[in-house]
């Protein structure tokens, strides 16, 4: 009992310093340009579902079931083919301020679009047609709509383009503002929308195509104040532009492997070799990731908890520095450990360390996971522990790390010993 | 479009990615969804003895890159007490030199110290935040009042048997000669019991009784195995363990016959590998760190049958919602296309920049000879393709929509 109360301490202290070299940060990228995924914050416990950026990703908006409902739901939902028929709540996550404001949005409300203006969200329910509406989220107040849904266009995501846009009969267009405030309009003939570009108090400018042989495409442009519509013709290059001109280009992607969700960067060559890891380890397979708009962190979810890392560019020398602290840090851990597992063998055993042969099936039943054992190089020749007349500095054994060897000694201390 | 893809994901899809049910034969249990207790960086998480508290040592984050590179040492942590029924952290005012931090059985006191006998050292409550220093000599402590019963520090110097006491009483006890004393096992009322040995050819285990009514001291002497069990009996029977196994850490039933074969999982994903987690000593919950963030989880039993026929249900929808998935997949995919379907050939690699789970459309069996989707007259009813699930196929249609069909 007390020595496995030791063990337990000295494990307590080294374990600090390392999960923090191993496991909290992650770095990734290629050889020019490398980033690191900083630890977890949390937004929301759970089940929180549906997170979605605003445009300029300072604020999330998720929903939230009351887990506290769910778990006297748990045993119904499990008998019931279906799952339980809960009423979700929505908050607006502000990154800044790190804190979640409540959105007091209708009981029925389905899902839920970040107009660009940051401040105002249209919610609607797919299976009630009836309730949906504008929200400003500072003043929350609701301005109720009428819309018929099938016919929605653009939902309002661009910040130059805060609104609602609807077809209306064969040619029309119907504008609506969070205010409540519509403008309409007719199409001219054979011209196409394909979204909003951008707005002033004056006119409004749309991507459009204009069916013909051959078809053309520019921009639509909407006077406000006299209603006139034009149609004028771009290149399809300058066209081209103009169409991804609202993306800021995705830096990361995620992928699958195995049980687990990594982030990577995005269009990296296959085969890439480089000395620094091209992905990072993110969470579960089931986290559904979403990225920020201007690439500076991922939102995911663990079991319904909803949780941000930041994701910061970083200097690729550091990241190797970085990474060769970590392999370190680990061979210090690793040989530490060992030399524990030793001693607390020792202890068990009248003081006496076991030989050579065989140590490692006698020192594994110490650790639930010993892989770790195999590379340790246990120099020590075996005998009892009080014989050792200076502990601190008779070698135990080693483990070779980047550079060196993390040596541990007979008291139980462990030295990096850099390479000559 | 792929973010409306990613918005249409199932309501069924989030419980079920939120729960995980696993179990033996006999017992079923469920393991909820995750509770937040705290942000990154947490790196020591222990339960109190009767579980209801949480105590967590936080890194506070850290402002650059340089700061994460640089030594931890120089960053200031601090402890934190999670009460399980309040759910709420309160942070323990602990002095900024404290390093080393023992929470005591009565959930109300803890022991700090800088490590080492040095000066900063003392009890504190945890209630009021209330300390008291004292000088005691730590680096001999050999018991640090992690039992319910016996919330003390004792030390174990020549013969003289030492109780340190929050309430900075000191009890000593005179030991009879040649009897070592190990630790505190549980006690009567009026007396004091701790597992002790005579040393010896051979030795002699037992524990010795200590009368607080006239400090008496008498060796009672049993088996050294029974002893073990005595001064273990603060030690938690586990129901589960958490085991690290290859890239996640699972909760596992414990004491699970090797080549068992049931209709449960015996095992709980639960997080990535490298992490750490701490069961209850109800064994009703788990703690568990996700990039330095502390989540907690709930554990209820359920019956087993039950279970299976949840396990069953969730891999239903699991079925449905893939064939939902995969089919939106190549609806979109096509509409990128002027509105045509793929063809079979490296049709999984056309669809995979829309769904991103490879190992999704690998159960996806598309059996549409792809060609243009405003062609087919009834897209209702027009088989898309088909995922295989338990006792059965979800069926995806050209329209999107999915439907159940058991095997005959």
């Amino acid at each position: 009992m007390i020595i496995k109360r030791i063990g337990l301490i000295v494990a307590g202290l080294c374990f600090g310093a390392v999960i923090f070299a191993q496991d909290k940060i992650e770095t990734f990228g290629d050889d020019k340009r490398t980033f690191v995924l900083l630890p977890a914050e949390s937004i929301s416990g759970a089940l929180a579902f549906e997170a979605q950026f605003s445009p300029t990703g300072r604020y999330i908006t998720f929903g939230k079931f009351d887990i506290s409902y769910y778990e006297t739901a748990v045993a119904n939902s499990l008998i019931e083919p279906r799952p339980p028929i809960l009423q979700p709540k929505w908050f607006r996550y502000d990154r800044i301020n790190k804190i979640s404001k409540l959105i007091p949005l209708p009981e029925g409300t389905q899902r839920t679009v970040i107009l660009g203006d940051e401040r105002t969200v249209f919610f609607y329910s797919e299976a009630k047609p009836d309730l949906q509406g504008f929200i400003d989220i500072p003043t929350e107040q609701v301005i109720k709509t009428n819309f018929d849904l099938s016919k929605f266009v653009y939902f309002g995501n661009q910040p130059s383009a805060p609104y609602l846009m609807f077809g209306v009969g064969d040619r029309g267009v119907l504008l609506v503002k969070p205010n409540g405030q519509s403008l309409t309009f007719q199409l001219p003939p054979k011209v196409h929308i394909f979204r909003p570009l951008r707005s002033d108090a004056s006119s409004m400018t749309f991507l459009a195509s204009q069916k013909g042989e051959p078809s053309k495409v520019g921009h639509l442009i909407y006077q406000i104040s006299d209603g006139t519509v034009i149609f004028k013709e771009m290149t399809q290059e300058a066209w081209r532009k103009d169409v991804g001109s609202d993306e800021s280009p995705n830096l990361f992607w995620w992928e699958k492997v195995g049980d687990l969700a990594y982030v990577k960067l995005l269009g990296l060559p296959k085969n890439l070799v480089t000395d620094l890891p091209t992905k990072a380890r993110l969470g579960l397979d089931n986290c559904r990731p979403t990225f920020g708009p201007k690439n500076d962190c991922v939102v995911y979810e663990d079991a319904g908890a909803l949780l941000i890392r930041e994701i910061k560019p970083m200097d690729p020398n550091m990241a190797r520095k970085l990474q060769a602290m970590d392999a370190k840090a680990k061979a210090m851990m690793n040989a530490r450990q060992a030399a524990t597992g030793l001693s607390v063998y020792a202890a068990d055993n009248d003081g006496v360390l076991p030989g050579a042969e065989g140590w490692e099936n006698k020192v594994s039943p110490y650790f639930k996971n010993s892989d770790f054992l195999r590379d340790f190089n246990y120099t020590f020749k075996g005998g009892n522990m009080s014989s050792i007349d200076n502990p601190a500095s008779t070698e135990l054994g080693f483990i070779i790390g980047q550079g060196g060897r993390a040596v541990a000694y007979a008291d139980g201390h462990v030295m990096w010993v850099p390479n000559p | 479009m792929k973010s409306i893809l990613v918005a249409l994901g199932f309501l069924a899809c989030a419980f079920a990615n939120a729960q995980e049910i696993f179990g033996d034969d006999k017992k079923a249990f469920v393991l909820l969804p995750a509770e937040v207790i705290s942000s990154g960086t947490v790196d020591q998480v222990e339960f109190s003895s009767s579980g209801r508290y949480i105590t967590y040592r936080r890194t506070e984050p850290s402002k650059s890159i340089l700061e994460v590179v640089k030594n931890e040492s120089s960053k200031k942590s601090h402890w934190y007490r999670y009460d399980r029924i309040a759910k709420a952290s309160v942070l323990i005012p602990l002095p900024e030199t404290a390093n080393q931090v023992f929470f005591f059985g009565d959930e109300q006191t803890a022991f700090y110290c800088q490590g080492g006998d040095k000066e900063d050292q003392g009890f504190i409550n945890l209630l009021n935040g209330a300390t008291t220093a004292t000088k005691l000599p730590v680096e001999s402590l050999t018991y640090f009042g992690e039992m319910r019963s016996a919330a003390y520090l004792m030390d174990f110097t020549g013969r003289t048997l030492s109780l340190f006491s929050p309430d900075g009483r000191t009890l000593t006890i005179s030991v009879p000669p040649k009897i070592h004393v190990f630790s505190p096992i549980v006690s009567e009322p009026g007396t004091l019991m701790f597992a002790a040995f005579i040393k010896g050819t051979p030795s002699q285990f037992g524990h010795i009784v200590y009368k607080l009514a006239d400090a008496s001291v008498t060796f009672v002497e049993t088996t050294q195995k029974l002893m073990r069990e005595q001064m273990n009996v603060n030690e938690k029977k586990y129901e589960f363990w958490f085991e690290d196994l290859g890239p996640l850490g699972y909760l596992t039933m414990q004491n699970i016959p090797k080549n068992y074969v049931s209709e449960l999982p015996t095992k709980a994903k639960l997080c990535m590998a490298k992490s750490f987690a701490r069961i209850s000593p109800a064994s009703d919950c788990v703690a568990y760190m996700d990039a330095g963030a502390l989540l907690i989880r709930d554990i209820k039993p359920i019956d087993a049958a039950m279970a299976k026929a949840a396990a069953a249900k969730n891999a239903k929808l699991k079925a449905m919602s893939d064939a939902k998935m995969s089919a939106l997949g190549l609806i979109i995919c096509a509409s990128d296309m002027d509105g045509v379907l793929p063809g079979i050939e490296g049709w999984e690699a056309k669809v995979l920049p829309y769904t991103l789970d490879g190992d999704m459309l690998k159960n996806f069996n598309y059996t549409f000879k792809g060609g243009n989707l405003s062609g087919i007259d009834n897209p209702a009813t027009t088989e898309l393709g088909f995922t295989v699930g338990p006792g059965g196929r979800a069926v995806a249609y050209c329209d999107g929509h999915v439907r159940w069909i058991p095997n005959p």
